[in-house]
């Protein structure tokens, strides 16, 4: 068992690094060979040139620490309201499906669709990107919390009251950390979504960020410098989505699964 | 201590009802382990049910200690077929559950869940969470988790069902000698006959469903009783008898 799970582990790794290197061999031939022109897809030594350059020169580690701390403000702001709401109107139906059917509304709009509309009302700062990325989180956020509290297993609920637990004691002694861990899974989904549409709204319209980095250099026609932002940004995206792996082995030693 | 009186239960889902439990009467003293003993989906799990308070019954009168029951409380505990454990909680946690649920003090609680520990062999575990550990030890867990809560009446659903062979006799013998030290009022649910003559003082059969009772029969055989016990040629009769009834 505890093999199997290690040779598991490994081929994950070789799997992700064969996965990944098969990627720049091909970048590699198709740049060496002249088959597609630098200006289409520079080589990736231009691009590690580029980077270097964007670090040290147009200090991108700034514009790095803007589109995060963006992101951290927007899913702060969507968990703070989404997973109360999801959670009160799991527990507690009554009011729920007014709150269900605008959050079906919106969900189905594409959250791109509102950037005009939040430029016009806030402008182009950090409220209108705040908005944009609380419309495109939040109503997940909420579907994704309402779910994990309604598949709370009847029989701990049961159990609960044989052992004599009043319903708020339920409420918050078994249905809110037994809907924890989908919570975080929730969040982890959520999260990727917002690293979207902060790029998205950075392309648009922003005066720093990293999205704002990719069309600035598209204009003067950098493409090494868009290559080096979309690896960075999924890069960072990798690194955000270990973190709240680690934080689920952590929090939730509990839990069956293995691998997440 | 536990009077039921011409108790009925109906399932309705939209246009079609099901008649589940149909006119059952029953007394149990106290200090007493009695055993239902029914088929499949012939409503065990609901007449447990109705009788902890978990859902409503339809027609009939429950008293417990002349007292008519409202909803569930810790007064009556129940031991569910899948164990109903808390997976976020260790053993320890999962034991003293009840417990927290009340102005206890936390001496007084560790004083308790130690003693259950002790008694269902888990004092290594305890800090062990449900995941870890096999069927035999979850039960226990559960089975130590509603003593702890000290209930006036303990209803079990087919608590060894989905335990293999060798677990479920040692699982019953730890029931047995546990009875014997405690002497809780005990309900137990099954539907292998052997189980609930081994276990129990009384043994009712249920009918097929609506379920009432069929039949039944006082188990005699002395106590303590050993898993010895099963290969006796008086059990043996016996078993046969409750058996033929049964088909
Ligand atoms: N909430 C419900 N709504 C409708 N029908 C139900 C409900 N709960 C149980 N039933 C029906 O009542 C009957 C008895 O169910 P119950 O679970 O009490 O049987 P059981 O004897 O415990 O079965 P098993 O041995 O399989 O555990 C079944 O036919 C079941 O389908
Ligand atoms: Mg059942």
């Amino acid at each position: 068992m505890q093999i199997q799970k290690q040779i598991k582990k490994s081929n994950y790794l070789l799997k992700g690094l064969i996965g990944f290197l098969s990627f720049l061999l091909l970048w590699v031939l198709l740049t060496s060979t002249g088959l597609v022109k630098p200006f289409f897809l520079p080589s990736p030594l231009s691009v590690i040139e580029a980077t270097i350059k964007l670090f040290t020169e147009f200090n991108l580690f700034s514009d790095i620490l803007v589109s995060v701390y963006r992101i951290l403000t927007g899913f702060i702001l969507v968990v703070l309201i989404a997973v109360p709401l999801g959670i009160l109107i799991g527990v507690n139906n009554k009011f729920g499906e007014y709150l269900e059917h605008i959050a079906i509304f919106f969900r189905y709009i594409p959250p791109a669709a509102f950037i005009p509309l939040s430029i016009l009302w806030f402008g182009v700062g950090e409220i209108e990107k705040l908005f944009i990325l609380f419309i495109s989180g939040a109503p997940w956020m909420f579907f994704l919390t309402l779910d994990s509290v309604r598949n709370t297993k009847k029989e701990l609920i049961e159990a609960g009251y044989t052992l004599g637990a009043s319903e708020r004691q339920i409420y918050f002694k078994i249905i809110f950390p037994g809907s924890l861990p989908s919570i975080w899974d929730a969040m982890r989904l959520m999260i990727s979504t917002l690293w979207t549409f902060v790029i998205v709204a950075e392309l648009i319209a922003a005066n720093s960020g990293l999205g704002h980095v990719i069309i600035q250099s598209q204009r003067f026609l950098q493409t090494a410098n868009v290559i080096a932002v979309i690896i960075i940004i999924g890069i960072l995206g990798l690194i955000t989505d270990y973190l709240f792996k680690v934080g689920y082995k952590k929090f939730f030693p509990w839990t069956e699964r293995v691998r997440g | 201590m536990l009077k039921i009186n011409k108790l009925s239960k109906n399932f309705q889902n939209g246009e079609k009802i099901t008649e589940v439990i149909k006119d059952i009467s029953f007394n149990i003293k106290r200090g007493n382990f009695v055993s239902f003993v029914g088929q499949s989906g012939c409503g065990k799990t609901t007449l447990l049910k109705i009788i902890s308070g978990l859902i409503d019954k339809d027609q009939g009168e429950i008293l417990v200690n002349d007292k008519k029951i409202f909803r569930a409380s810790k007064d009556i505990g129940m031991i569910f077929q899948d164990f109903s454990l808390f997976p976020w909680l260790n053993v320890r946690e999962n034991i003293a559950f009840g417990l927290r649920l009340k102005n206890i003090s936390q001496e007084k609680i560790n004083k308790i869940v130690n003693h259950y520990l002790e008694i269902t062999g888990l004092k290594d575990f305890a800090d062990a969470f449900p995941n870890s550990l096999s069927g035999g030890m979850k039960q226990r867990v559960a089975i130590a988790r509603t003593l702890a809560n000290d209930p006036q009446l303990i209803l079990m659903d087919e608590p060894f069902g989905s335990l293999d062979n060798f677990t479920r006799s040692s699982m019953q013998e730890f029931l047995t000698n546990l009875w014997e030290k405690e002497h809780k009022t005990i309900i137990f649910v099954t539907h292998d006959i052997e189980e609930a003559i081994f276990l129990s003082n009384k043994v009712y059969l249920l009918s097929k469903r609506p379920t009432s009772i069929k039949k039944e029969f006082d188990v005699n055989f002395k106590r303590p009783r050993k898993h010895s016990l099963k290969k006796t040629k008086e059990f043996f009769d016996l078993r046969n008898k409750l058996t033929e009834e049964f088909l």
